[in-house]
């Protein structure tokens, strides 16, 4: 089990700006996981698909669910919309 | 264009990118892409109107990666640069843009009006996909809704 604080951006800022989040596994898809069921608690299934087509990051570094968690702290990126 | 007005921003000989809070300076633009060898000078602005999806707005609320969107605009910039024989410069606003003003500027000049055009269309239609930014669009009442957009998720 391990701890990872986690930005907001986007759509997740209407639940603050970070969240700190246990984590049970090794992998970004277990953060993925981790997301979900805090989503669940909140009471916003709502963001459950943009979850779904969200991506986490390391720094400036973008991630996949296959990736080994190897920072603290994560951004998470809904879909995005410059311009 | 002076590097003092961003809050963010990097250069290269042949390309400038930036992020700036608030509206982006519209003035000056040829300036930062201006080169005695080039004749063509290529300008894109993203303006900010007063309606989307039939609904009415008053403004829109960038957020940004500053990280990650400074290392996709210079992967951007560095890949036109190496496509088209131009100059290019690329500035996004952070935070709140009101109906009229630039939420993002892209210049590029060349040698013949080709490789200018076809680099400022291009740029802006890959910045839409690749740099981390979210549009929080705000109603006359306040209100707000954040726009969908492309994911980047590649699993």
């Amino acid at each position: 089990m391990s701890t990872v604080r986690l930005h907001f951006l986007g759509a997740f800022r209407d639940l603050g700006d970070e969240i700190s989040l246990s984590v049970d596994g090794p992998l970004v898809a277990d953060l993925r996981q981790s997301v979900a069921e805090n989503f669940l608690k909140l009471g916003r299934d709502d963001l459950l698909l943009v979850l779904n087509r969200s991506v986490f990051a390391f720094g400036d570094n973008l991630l996949c669910d296959s990736d080994l968690i190897t920072s603290s702290e994560a951004s998470l990126l809904p879909p995005i919309a410059g311009g | 264009m002076v590097d003092s007005h961003f809050f963010q921003s990097e250069r290269d000989e042949q390309w400038f990118v930036g992020l700036t809070d608030g509206p982006c300076d519209t003035q000056n633009l040829a300036e930062t892409v201006t080169d005695p060898k080039n004749g063509a000078i290529a300008q894109f602005l993203g303006v900010v109107r007063n309606h989307n999806d039939g609904l009415s707005a008053q403004a829109v609320d960038y957020d940004v990666h500053p990280e990650l969107a400074m290392k996709a605009l210079k992967k951007l910039a560095i890949e036109l640069t190496s496509v088209y024989p131009v100059r290019l410069m690329m500035v996004h606003s952070r935070g709140l843009v009101s109906v009229g003003e630039a939420s993002v500027v892209i210049a590029a000049s060349s040698a013949h009006r080709k490789d200018a055009l076809s680099a400022v269309a291009d740029a802006i239609d890959l910045l839409k996909v690749r740099v981390p930014i979210w549009k929080r669009e705000i109603a006359p009442d306040e209100s707000h809704r954040w726009l969908d957009g492309y994911s980047l998720r590649q699993d």
